[in-house]
């Protein structure tokens, strides 16, 4: 592996490591210490659901803006069928991801089927989102209390750790197989890369398309719902505030790992980055204007870099036609690795 | 025993060599009683074709003609309005379905090939011929590539399969496109087009794949606009012209002129390339340099065709862009009618009189989605900022009418139109008014003979009236057809001119391929 591909895909991670350090160094005994990485991990669990959302969206080269709408409903939603409905806890969450799904349908139905830009459409879903939000919480008021002790205890700690971290996880190693190891992942990935190239290939690029709305859905109701398992009480007008890391976390993500395609790996080191950023600035006692502000110079910086690392390869190509016949072992797929790029 | 063989072959003559390659009487393949309507137009009308095992079909036709439609009805993009298709011994009576093309032995290689330029070549084969899975339902990447590995070894295609296909070249991708489409066991396979892309010196690669699959017997539909390549490699030839089947020939006793006459109809007519008396120098070039190309050395004439020929990459393009504004000249130093002349955006060299038509006519040198008569205005004579006036309309459409662009009102949606009406309406919008420099790359790629012919016709007319042509070409032929003067590019840089009598399609085709 050569240096430059070593740096483009695991540069993500050493900057990880070097701010990581940097705030240690800076702040020694408020930030390297062990409840404050606990802290942080605890906090990241919704975030890494909907960031997911917004990923496997991206893979299949649409957007859903609606997921942060999605995440405040959810959150709302698994209480208020507890506590006013009179649903078992494990029932609540089964229809709350319901609910998700089918939030992802119809944004699957204003893109798909009505071929609606999804941009568009998926505001539009939002929007319609949040104002029945209200309507269901009375004008965004906010529920609290009443969750059963089996749902909260969704969120406990273990091994230092609350559990949604752990679920965060699994479902990275879950997403990460359906995305390289599965015959309907490879066939989202095709759809992102060239929705006609994929279709003359004889892929069904509107149920590919389908799938990733509807796991968006379910990823961001999930994310709604710890946040309601690990606050113990909901507030609906929450969610939109989760959109823009979410997006900043994918297109982050995307420089990273496999660069070039949003990926799970990424994307979860993207999430860790800007927290890490974000923390540590906070423990500097900068104040809280400074998140919003952060969060979206990443995002605007991860778009840069990404767009540069294509700009560059549009270089090496017009490079590579130049010099028209190139010895076969001097041909740039010596430096691809091969499975290992799938794996 | 080998001499013997030898005499024995030459005595068979070409043609009853290539029949004997059919497996068969039986039709792998055939359309019978096809049509299609759209609203009032019958883009097919009643078209019956056979393919058999083991020939290449040549399907032939001007833009318009049908050929799209019939390929798209048999890739199950469209349906037809009524016949059959017959595929072995199963019938469709209304049309097919992709999936059913695909399970019933049809294979396609795409226009543009169709492939996944991010993902890798093994996944590229993988979304066609089927995923490897391991015991688990997983894909096995370790299979796929081993899958792959074969695929492309049977081709011999010295390439990894964990190459993303974005950085393979263009005839690689060809051939990866091919051993794609037939590693299903095609029993026949439909190329749309497949040169237009190529750069000439890859072309015989794929020439070589199509007669491997003849060979193995598979039944071949090939699609083109170049002659040469029929004459080269099909047996048979189908020419459809207005929706309708117009004749099939054997192309072993028939000719290229017979072809162009059968294609185009009663209005076969060949440009008078009467080379125009060269005026003063226009524009000259001193030792520019720029992303690839360096030192290059040019006089562009009033009245003059200059052909700027080469293969990919060989430099020619890049000195026309520099011309244009598009890229940057990073030395060197252009003299525009005596004038210093240096432009940074193409906006400036508009401003002195020279126009560029870029060969990707959908990407770089249209708005396809806007109508032709906005496309037509959009440029330095646009009057208002936002859309085109009625007046530039009016006028457009009367561009259009004089340059026989199909329809001639200028509200018509650019993509709807087909190649070569687009093509048209394109060089219309830079050529009115005459600009004093055209730079035109690759003006007749992919259109159909009579627009050509029109073309070729329009570029000889502005150089009478005095502008200067500035044609960047890989066509040999069209560059010996109507060019004054020719400079052959290799690996950047200008390598030798050609004129008069040295001005051939084998000479220049000679000259790129050298050293």
């Amino acid at each position: 592996m050569s240096a430059a591909r070593f740096f483009s895909r695991w540069g993500l991670l050493l900057v990880f490591i070097a701010v990581f350090g940097g705030f240690s160094a800076w702040l020694p005994g408020k930030f390297p210490t062990s409840s404050n990485v606990q802290d942080i991990l605890t906090s990241q669990p919704p975030g890494i659901f909907i960031a997911y959302g917004a990923m496997i969206v991206l893979v299949v080269g649409e957007f859903d803006l609606s997921i942060g709408a999605t995440l405040g409903m959810s959150q709302y939603l698994v209480l208020k069928f507890i506590t006013h409905y009179g649903l078992s806890w494990q029932v609540a969450i089964v229809a709350t991801l319901g609910v998700g799904a089918a939030i992802g349908a119809a944004n699957a139905l204003a893109v798909v089927g009505f071929g609606i830009n999804s941009f568009i459409a998926t505001i539009g879903i939002a929007t319609i989102l949040a104002g029945l939000v209200q309507w269901i919480s009375d004008g965004n008021q906010p529920l609290f209390g009443g969750a059963p002790k089996g749902f909260t205890s969704l969120a406990q700690t273990k091994h230092g750790v609350v559990l949604p971290v752990y679920y965060a996880l699994v479902t990275a190693v879950l997403l990460w197989l359906l995305l390289e190891f599965t015959v309907v992942g490879r066939q989202m990935r095709a759809t992102g890369a060239n929705r006609t190239a994929a279709r003359l290939s004889g892929i069904h690029t509107g149920r590919a398309r389908v799938t990733a709305f509807v796991l968006a859905g379910v990823l961001a109701a999930i994310g709604g719902i710890l946040v309601t398992a690990q606050v113990g009480a909901a507030d609906a007008s929450s969610g939109p505030a989760f959109l823009l890391p979410a997006y900043a976390a994918a297109f982050l993500g995307a420089t990273a790992i496999r660069p070039g395609f949003f990926n799970v790996w990424g994307t979860v080191i993207a999430i860790f980055l800007v927290a890490i950023g974000i923390t540590g600035l906070q423990l500097k006692g900068v104040e809280s204007w400074v998140t919003p502000v952060f969060n979206g110079s990443v995002l605007l910086f991860a778009v840069a870099v990404s767009n540069a690392a294509a700009t560059q390869r549009a270089f090496s190509r017009a490079r590579g036609a130049l010099s028209r016949r190139r010895p076969a072992d001097a041909k740039p797929t010596a430096s691809q690795p091969p499975a290992g790029e799938q794996a | 025993m080998a001499q013997a063989l030898g005499r024995e072959v030459s005595e068979v003559t070409p043609a009853e060599a290539r029949t004997t390659a059919r497996t068969s009487e039986e039709g792998v393949l055939a359309v019978e009683g096809l049509e299609c309507r759209f609203g009032a137009t019958r883009a097919l009308r009643g078209v019956d074709l056979t393919v058999y095992g083991g020939e290449v079909l040549a399907l032939l036709g001007e833009n318009g003609a049908g050929k799209s439609t019939l390929i798209k009805i048999l890739a199950g993009v469209l349906r037809p309005t009524a016949g059959v298709i017959r595929l072995g011994d199963d019938v469709f009576s209304h049309g097919l379905t992709a999936d059913q093309a695909r399970n019933h032995g049809l294979a396609f290689v795409h226009q543009d090939l169709g492939l996944l330029e991010p993902l890798s070549v093994a996944e590229n084969i993988a979304h066609v011929a089927g995923f490897r899975r391991s015991r688990g339902g997983l894909i096995s990447w370790r299979r796929q590539m081993a899958l792959a590995r074969e695929l492309l070894a049977r081709w011999e295609i010295d390439i990894d399969p964990a190459t993303p296909v974005r950085r393979l070249e263009a005839a690689e991708r060809s051939l990866v496109a091919v051993a794609r489409a037939v590693a299903t066991e095609a029993k026949a396979i439909v190329f749309d087009e497949p040169t237009a892309a190529l750069p000439r010196h890859d072309v015989e690669l794929l020439y070589g794949a199509v007669e491997r699959l003849r060979s193995a017997g598979v039944a071949v539909v090939y699609v083109t606009h170049r002659l040469t390549e029929v004459m080269r490699l099909a047996d048979r030839a189908a020419v459809l012209r207005d929706g309708a089947l117009v004749g099939t020939v054997d192309v072993a006793g028939t000719s290229e002129q017979a072809l162009v006459e059968l294609i185009v109809g009663a209005r076969e007519e060949r440009a008078a390339a009467a080379p125009g008396a060269a005026g003063d120098e226009l524009l000259t070039l001193q030792d520019i340099s720029g992303e690839g190309a360096d030192g290059v050395t040019l006089t562009l004439r009033r009245g003059e065709i200059l052909a700027l020929v080469g293969l990919v990459g060989a430099g020619h393009r890049a000195v026309g862009r520099m011309v244009v504004g598009a890229e940057p000249a990073t030395g060197g130093e252009m003299r525009l009618a005596g004038e210093p002349f240096r432009p940074r955006t193409p906006w400036e060299a508009q401003r002195r009189g020279v126009v560029y038509v870029p060969a990707n006519r959908l990407g770089e040198a249209s708005f396809p989605t806007l109508d032709t008569g906005t496309n037509f205005s959009l440029r330095d004579r646009q009057t208002t900022a936002f859309a085109s006036t009625r007046k530039e309309r009016v006028a457009a459409g009367r561009v259009f009418d004089e340059w026989g662009v199909v329809p001639a009102v200028p509200d018509a949606t650019f993509a709807a139109l087909s190649g070569g009406n687009q093509q048209r309406v394109v060089l219309a919008k830079w050529m009115t008014p005459a600009p004093d420099v055209l730079v035109a790359e690759e003006p007749t790629a992919g259109i159909d003979v009579g627009t050509k012919t029109a073309i070729y016709e329009r570029l000889a007319d502005a150089a009478r009236a005095g502008t200067a042509v500035l044609l960047l070409s890989s066509d040999a032929d069209e560059v010996a057809l109507i060019a004054d003067r020719a400079v052959v590019f290799r690996h950047g840089t200008p390598k030798v001119e050609l004129a008069h009598e040295a001005l051939t399609a084998d000479r220049i085709a000679q000259e790129c391929y050298a050293g």
